[in-house]
């Protein structure tokens, strides 16, 4: 407990700190390239908004409520401030507010990347710990095929794919929607599996399951297969060094050299490529959820794109680049939890 | 010598490895015997196959490497066909140096860690727990003369200096090591005044606990003093072997020679000869004697024939045509 205790302060005093600062910036350096793409695309805001037929006082009004009028660098800042208190504006198509539509669609979005995450991060490490085990066995040339075939695929394919097979030919699980359209589940987190549980419905959940399974797995196939390819190169790489050779030589089972001694220097090349991938999820999950129909913030940030609706777009490349910005704080403290060389230092 | 004293047997060892396109021929029938309490030196340049003897009697040769001949015995059981017993003398047997301490520590395991799990595969079956297990491991870390035993546990190896590294490599070795170590090189990395105290604890270690040691290196003057018997390698071969003094003061092969003579001397103000020539090709090793393109003293034959090893004189053996039968007298006066 105290290990644990230690561990956490010095997360907070040194590594992490400077990590979430750096995240922190990053985060605001984003934000003024977005304000600026904003700003830049030719064209009124506030006449859009308001359409060609208000009157030339009115948008007049609107442009001083947006302060539009005021220099760049104040515009900057009203925006800024907007943003902390979570207004995100008015949706320029459906003058709905953009912030709560993203709090609406985003939790939809959120369980399939977890859901995505999960598959990707335990068929990475079974696939890649078997095939670099036993590199030249069969399981390690039927994953170099798997590999090839699941780089080269993109999600939306495989998604295509499984919809025709599974639902249109099998027809072993639903095609479209996160749950079939004769269950109602109160809304309590947005979350479909947790809401299930929680009002207690262990036929929504297997039924809200069996919606997320094709769309996760066809998500999580193309990054799975080429981290899988990355961590059986690394394990044999590992496996030839020294010091693992010096456990076999002390005759520790194959079985213990391989999944412990060479893994876990393996994972540490792994986890940034895993957090990167997890973390572009949700932009392959544009594609995804407009073919399965998921009511997530990819979906509606699509539709925003092509109606140009400015605000809204702003709203989902914000969200895209917090939850990168988040993936990327959890994969340095997994490397700082795993990497003693980073912990001590 | 009778046979029951025989700790390990090496009969005539060919070693391949296989690259994509070539295959390296390094081994080339190799045989060596140590006897209890018996402590014997490999002398030899770099890729001579040292290395690849030791990593061949504990069967950690790299996936490409391959045994194609020949056999293995610990205490006259074969280690090479019977993959249980290899287990169970590298867990209580045989213990093994590494050449390079700074890579022989894995870097995201705690010394503990690493000690801990080789005892407990050493001890399988003595149901200890694991706070007995740690004491084991304390006493081992003090008998390898390591200071503050309790923060060197919960280190992880790259908290250590080169020494300390080493000293914790030998003290795992030491734990399966009940009767034989192998040392590969064990001062290979560390600086000059480490190195002397690394040999005198592995002396020190292996005269007390009464170990066998096959011990290789490039250094004359520690093989001089460490050991009885010494095997000279060149190209995968053992070509000259007998007891250590003997074959340091008088050495009988060409090969031998030339090494003695290319050892730097601190008292001679020249920088020594060196031999001409490359160590051998193992893609297409020379045929016959595979010294021949490099010796000076090279037959019609030595190119024909591989020279077997022959008695020259008592504890004294040589794989040389020079010495074998009628030329004997002419040419044994040497170089």
């Amino acid at each position: 407990m105290k290990k644990v205790k230690n561990l956490f302060s010095q997360i907070y005093r040194s590594y992490l700190f400077r990590r979430t600062i750096i995240s922190f910036l990053s985060l605001l350096g984003l934000s003024l390239i977005i304000f600026a793409l904003a700003r830049v695309i030719p064209g009124d805001p506030a006449r859009m908004a308001l359409g060609p037929r208000a009157p030339e006082d009115v948008v007049e009004r609107y442009r001083e409520m947006l302060h539009l009028k005021d220099p760049l660098i104040v515009q900057y800042y009203y925006w800024l401030s907007d943003l902390f208190h979570g207004r995100l504006g008015i949706s320029l198509v459906t003058f709905r507010d953009v912030s709560a539509d993203i709090l609406e669609f985003l939790p939809a979005t959120l369980e399939l990347m977890l859901f995505t995450a999960i598959i990707q991060i335990i068929g990475t490490i079974i696939l890649g710990t078997i095939s670099g085990c036993r590199p030249g066995s069969l399981v390690d040339g039927a994953l170099r095929i798997f590999a090839y075939v699941g780089i080269t695929i993109p999600a939306f394919v495989w998604a295509i794919l499984f919809q025709l097979i599974f639902s249109y030919y099998l027809g072993w699980l639903p095609a479209v929607g996160r749950i079939s359209e004769d269950l109602r589940v109160p809304r309590v987190t947005g979350f479909m599996l947790i809401d299930t549980i929680l009002t207690g419905n262990v036929r929504a959940f297997i039924d809200a399951l069996q919606h997320l399974i094709l769309p996760s797995l066809s998500l999580a196939l193309g990054a799975m297969a080429q981290e899988a390819r990355i961590l059986r190169s690394s394990l044999v790489e590992n496996i030839g060094k020294d010091y693992v050779v010096t456990f076999a030589s002390h005759g520790i089972p194959y079985r213990t050299v391989c999944f412990k001694y060479a893994l876990k220097p393996s994972l540490l090349g792994l986890v940034p490529v895993m957090g990167l991938d997890i973390a572009s999820i949700i932009a392959n999950a544009f594609m995804v959820e407009m073919i399965f129909n998921w009511p997530g913030v990819s979906r509606y940030g699509i539709t925003a794109m092509l109606r140009k609706d400015l605000n809204a777009i702003v709203g989902v490349v914000l969200v895209v680049g917090l939850i990168y910005v988040i993936v990327n704080i959890l994969v340095d403290i997994l490397i700082f939890i795993l990497d003693p060389r980073i912990r001590r230092r | 010598m009778s046979e029951i004293e025989t700790l390990l047997e090496v009969k005539d060892l060919y070693v391949n490895y296989k690259s994509y396109w070539y295959i390296y021929k390094v081994l080339n029938g190799v045989s060596l015997k140590i006897s209890k309490g018996e402590k014997i030196g490999i002398l030899g340049e770099s890729g001579a196959g040292k290395t690849t003897l030791l990593k061949s009697i504990l069967g950690i040769l790299p996936p490409q490497g391959r045994i194609v001949k020949g056999d293995i015995l610990y205490k006259g059981r074969s280690l090479i066909h019977d993959k249980k017993y290899l287990n169970e003398v590298r867990r209580s047997s045989i213990g093994m140096i590494f050449q390079d301490p700074l890579a022989s520590l894995n870097p995201v395991f705690t010394v503990k860690e690493h000690l801990l799990d080789v005892l407990k595969v050493v001890y399988k079956d003595h149901n200890y727990k694991e706070s007995d297990l740690i004491s084991i491991a304390t006493e081992l870390l003090k008998e390898v003369m390591l200071p503050d035993v309790e923060r060197v546990l919960n280190s992880y190896p790259f908290q250590l200096s080169g020494g300390m590294r080493q000293r914790v490599v030998i003290a795992m070795a030491l734990a399966s090591a009940k009767e034989l170590l192998l040392a590969d090189e064990p001062t290979t990395n560390l600086d000059v005044t480490i190195q002397d105290q690394i040999l005198r604890l592995i002396e020190r270690l292996v005269n007390e606990k009464n170990l066998s040691l096959i011990l290789v290196s490039h250094a004359l003057g520690l093989l001089f003093r460490m050991v009885n018997t010494l095997y000279v390698m060149y190209g995968g071969e053992i070509i000259e072997y007998g007891d250590a003094r003997k074959i340091l003061k008088e050495p009988l092969h060409p090969y031998t020679k030339m090494l003695l003579i290319s050892a730097p001397r601190l008292t001679s103000s020249k920088i020594g000869e060196g031999i001409k020539g490359n160590p051998p090709d193992y893609r297409n090793p020379p045929s016959g004697c595979r010294f021949h393109p490099r010796c000076p003293f090279a037959m019609d034959i030595c190119k024909k024939e591989k020279p077997k090893l022959i008695r020259i004189g008592p504890d004294h053996y040589v794989a040389c045509h020079l010495y074998s039968t009628s030329d004997l007298e002419k040419t044994g006066s040497g170089i």
